[in-house]
């Protein structure tokens, strides 16, 4: 006994010098093996052993978005008692490392939200080809859930509002995700603060009476005695007033620079009239979006552009500004904050009456906002369920549950005639209407040089006439070095296309039947798209720029002497001509 | 954290002489079985291609190759699979075309005939026309290199898509003399290979040389071909004819003076694709082209 006990304190003391010793060691791997315990626990938790678990991916850390992914996946369970759905919710901040690691470590979710901007484009096109599942062939059948309803035994990708134009990847010629959104940009208001300062009950709609209530706000102080602003902005919502309030003065310059004919101004389009004399800074379209620029930025709280998001929501949320943009990401939030303190109103971007005696001549038609879905999932290759992963997302992608989706996250449908939230109403995008057609940058020097002078121009600290006449000089030469960088980035890609037809012709090749068909088609029309006619376009381009139009002061859809002529004698004697 | 450090290092050293290997272990990649049966070898070896791991492609093609017998199809296949990865992997200073032609010329001289052979020798002109940045291909050669494929394949699509590039070159210059020349060379082609899949491509030269010769009525006319013509890509949702219908209407109204042809194609637009971006143009330029028919009129009834 007396020799157990003392080989027992011997192992005692030995262990005990063992810890004393090791206990870094020893620390570490406890905090590990918990860890392991507790991950194991929690995975444990969310679905029983033996069950199908998917795990969703995705950067909406808005309570509403999990709420209502989490409703989807208990009534997805309904019919497939089997299937646990887990949201792995990442912060927007940290979702690229978070992407990229768990797509590189093979751990990826089954369904993976994708695009977030943070991410530049080629990286992300770079995970699509290699982590994530084509969906073309899933794009052009049926979804099965919309059985029974008007939707039955069409295409997925037309049951879509935007045709799932969004989630189409034209680089690798498909569909990479399913869109369960849209989103839309409008004004937010405080109809309470409006109505004490303005006296207004609803805000103006037309572009003079909003500038002049604005105008009545900031003369106003609270009770403190700062004034009152108008337009909570920061350097966050800036684009947004530009886009759906201001730009679209430009479209008049379509008929001075769509040289290619497809309905479009490029930026080196833009820059080839401009060479050619068709354009210009005094071209007054241009002098009208610059001139409302600035009397919406006079609204706006001193110092905005170096403001971020959350500084112009704390002013709009704490009621010292009364109007503020932003889209219907934060619809449900803004009213939650609002909630017992004011009522939110929605308006659309106010906009000159036609007969507005600055703005009125460039106004040819409302604003035209391209529909493109958001809230894009992408199925992983490492899925170990992509059958169920796949109907998950058809479920979620049907006319019922998807109205059923954005009704609770408060988010417009993404499926046609699924109903929306009426706060929403006033975010459908408007499809009919002019758009912008000013691009006044080729990148490089040029676009540095314009950002610092439009910065300038935002704060009111150089006037539209030093901006003209210190950029357009430079523009006009330096950009004539950005422009042929153009020409050679171009050239470098023709080389990136030949390697992807390439690619293309060896599906071709490979495949038979009607697939081999389909890749044939394909090859025969990107070649025809990436190869032959860009080249001569930028033929036609260096062209205008050495030796102008044709016609002089006539842009491509302007009419000549000769046309008018042709078209007059036409009416004279119908088929003579 | 320097004790623990060093409690880590002298200390239980032993420790991590153990774990060292689990961890060596644990970062090294298995090493990957290629298969045996050619066809698997092949479709992998394009995925890689396609995906851009070029070096895997490479070992899979080389595989490939290896497992073949000489002028069978996997083996060209193979072939081809190399010197097109050599040929056309980037960045471009990986690329090495000089064994990308010698493994084009192999397949030329072990099957001649086969489909493969085409496809090689379109690659090989290819490889003259497409030059480093900052340097201008020589026509010449290029031009000559697409003779060859055309020559040896004519009714292959690899010798009508080098007749197609061959074309574009004179296009391109937008000068009269090779302008005409290749005009009479394309309209040839269209009368010779109507049922081509190249015929459309064709049109397309056509109307842009029609415009650099101002004969914009031929051009609207080859335009119209050129559509008719086209083939669609039924799986994808940005080749589709609304582009088309707005550059044919826009062509007609502002180039070939037709309204009659540039009304139909707006309208065309605007019922085919409602929601598109350049539909509320489409009707803004047929309320334009009524108002100067009513201005013109005006005038020819003011007239004498």
């Amino acid at each position: 006994m007396r020799a157990f006990l003392a080989r027992f304190y011997v192992g005692c003391r030995a262990i005990g010098a063992f810890c004393a010793r090791s206990y870094a060691f020893l620390a570490i791997t406890a905090v590990f093996l918990w860890s392991v315990v507790a991950m194991i626990s929690y995975r444990a938790k969310q679905a029983p052993e033996g069950a199908i678990v998917l795990r969703i991916g995705h950067w909406q850390l808005e309570a509403s978005v999990r709420e209502a992914l989490n409703t989807m996946a208990e009534e997805y369970r309904k019919l497939h008692p089997n299937v646990y759905i887990v949201q792995d919710a990442v912060p927007e901040m940290v979702y690229p490392q978070w992407t990229t690691t768990q797509l590189m470590g093979g751990t990826a979710p089954d369904i993976l939200e994708v695009g977030l901007g943070a991410l530049p484009r080629h990286l992300w096109l770079q995970y699509y080809n290699r982590y994530c599942v084509a969906m073309s062939k899933y794009a052009n059948e049926p979804n099965p859930y919309n059985k029974g309803t008007d939707l039955e035994g069409v295409p997925l990708r037309t049951t879509f509002k935007d045709g799932m134009r969004g989630t189409y990847i034209e680089e690798m010629q498909e569909y990479m995700a399913v869109p369960l959104s849209q989103f839309g940009v409008r004004i937010f208001y405080n109809k309470d603060l409006l109505k004490q300062l303005t006296g207004l009950d609803e805000a103006p709609g037309e572009y003079r009476a909003f500038i002049r209530a604005c105008e009545t706000i900031r003369e106003h102080r609270d009770e403190r005695g700062d004034p009152f602003i108008a337009i909570a902005g920061s350097k966050y919502h800036m684009p947004m007033w530009e886009y759906h309030m201001i730009e679209h003065l430009t479209y008049p310059a379509l008929r001075k620079g769509d040289f290619n004919r497809d309905g479009f101004l490029g930026n080196d389009e833009s820059y080839v009239a401009v060479r050619a004399g068709l354009l210009g800074f005094d071209f007054p379209p241009y002098k009208a979006r610059f001139k409302m620029l600035r009397e919406i930025t006079t609204q706006f709280q001193p110092g905005f552009t170096g403001l971020t998001r959350d500084e112009a929501v704390f002013l709009f949320a704490q009621q010292k500004a009364v109007f503020m943009t932003t889209g219907t990401w934060d619809a449900r939030g803004l009213q939650e904050q609002a909630r017992g303190q004011f009522e939110v109103g929605v308006m659309d971007f106010p906009l000159p009456s036609r007969d507005d005696p600055e703005y009125g001549p460039f106004i040819e038609g409302p604003l035209f906002e391209q529909a493109y879905g958001g809230f894009p999932f992408a199925i992983t290759r490492t899925s170990e369920h992509f059958d169920v992963a796949l109907d998950f997302l058809l479920f979620l992608a049907s006319k019922k549950q998807n109205e059923q989706l954005n009704q609770i996250i408060g988010w417009i449908p993404s499926v046609k005639g699924a109903a929306l939230d009426p706060l929403l109403t006033a975010f459908e995008p408007h499809l009919h209407g002019v758009y912008k057609a000013f691009n006044p940058d080729l990148g490089g020097e040029s676009w540095l040089r314009w950002m610092q002078l439009y910065s300038l121009y935002q704060v009111n600290q150089i006037s539209y006439e030093d901006l003209a006449a210190e950029y357009e000089p430079f523009y006009k030469k330096q950009g004539y070095k950005d422009f042929m960088e153009q020409q050679r980035d171009w050239r470098r890609g023709m080389h990136k296309n030949e390697e992807f037809l390439a690619g293309i012709r060896a599906m071709a090749l490979l495949k038979e039947g009607d697939e081999s068909e389909s890749y044939w088609v394909k090859y025969r029309s990107q070649t025809a798209q990436r190869q032959v006619t860009p080249e001569i376009n930028r033929a036609r381009q260096m062209r205008l720029i050495e030796h102008g139009p044709e016609h002089a002061d006539l842009g491509p859809y302007e009419y000549t002497p000769s046309v008018r002529a042709k078209v007059k004698a036409h009416l004279k004697a119908p088929g003579t001509e | 954290m320097k004790h623990l450090l060093y409690s880590l290092w002298h200390r239980d050293f032993w420790l991590l002489l153990v774990c060292l290997p689990l961890l060596v272990g644990s970062g090294c990649a298995k090493e990957e079985v290629l298969s045996t049966d050619p066809k698997v070898l092949l479709d992998a070896a394009w995925d890689d291609f396609r995906l851009a791991e070029y070096d895997l492609a490479l070992k899979k093609f080389a595989a490939c190759r290896d497992l073949t017998e000489p002028a069978t199809d996997e083996h060209l296949l193979a072939l081809y699979g190399l010197a097109t990865t050599w040929d056309l992997r980037q960045p471009m200073p990986d690329q090495d075309d000089a064994r990308a032609s010698e493994l084009y010329e192999e397949i030329l001289a072990t099957a001649p005939d086969h489909n493969l052979a085409a496809w090689s020798q379109l690659a090989l002109a290819r490889m003259n026309h497409l030059v480093p940045v900052g340097k201008d291909p020589d026509y010449d050669v290029v031009r000559k290199g697409y003779e060859e494929v055309m020559a040896q394949f004519p009714e292959h699509f690899a010798g009508q898509e080098a007749f197609i590039y061959q074309n574009a070159i004179p296009i391109m210059t937008l000068e009269p003399g090779p302008t005409e020349e290749a005009l009479a060379s394309l309209e040839q082609f269209i009368a010779d290979h109507p049922d081509s899949q190249f015929v459309s491509m064709a049109y397309n030269l056509c109307a842009i040389g029609y415009e650099t010769l101002g004969r914009y009525d031929d051009q609207l006319a080859a335009r119209l071909k050129e559509l008719e013509t086209l083939e669609l890509d039924p799986t994808s949702p940005f080749i589709d004819n609304s582009w088309r219908y707005w550059q044919i209407a826009t062509t007609a109204e502002f180039l070939a003076g037709n309204f009659d042809v540039a009304r139909a194609y707006y309208q065309l637009l605007i019922d085919e694709y409602p929601v598109d971006v350049r539909t509320y143009s489409a009707e803004q330029a047929i309320l334009r082209m009524a108002a100067l028919e009513a201005e013109l009129q005006a005038e020819l009834e003011a007239q004498p």
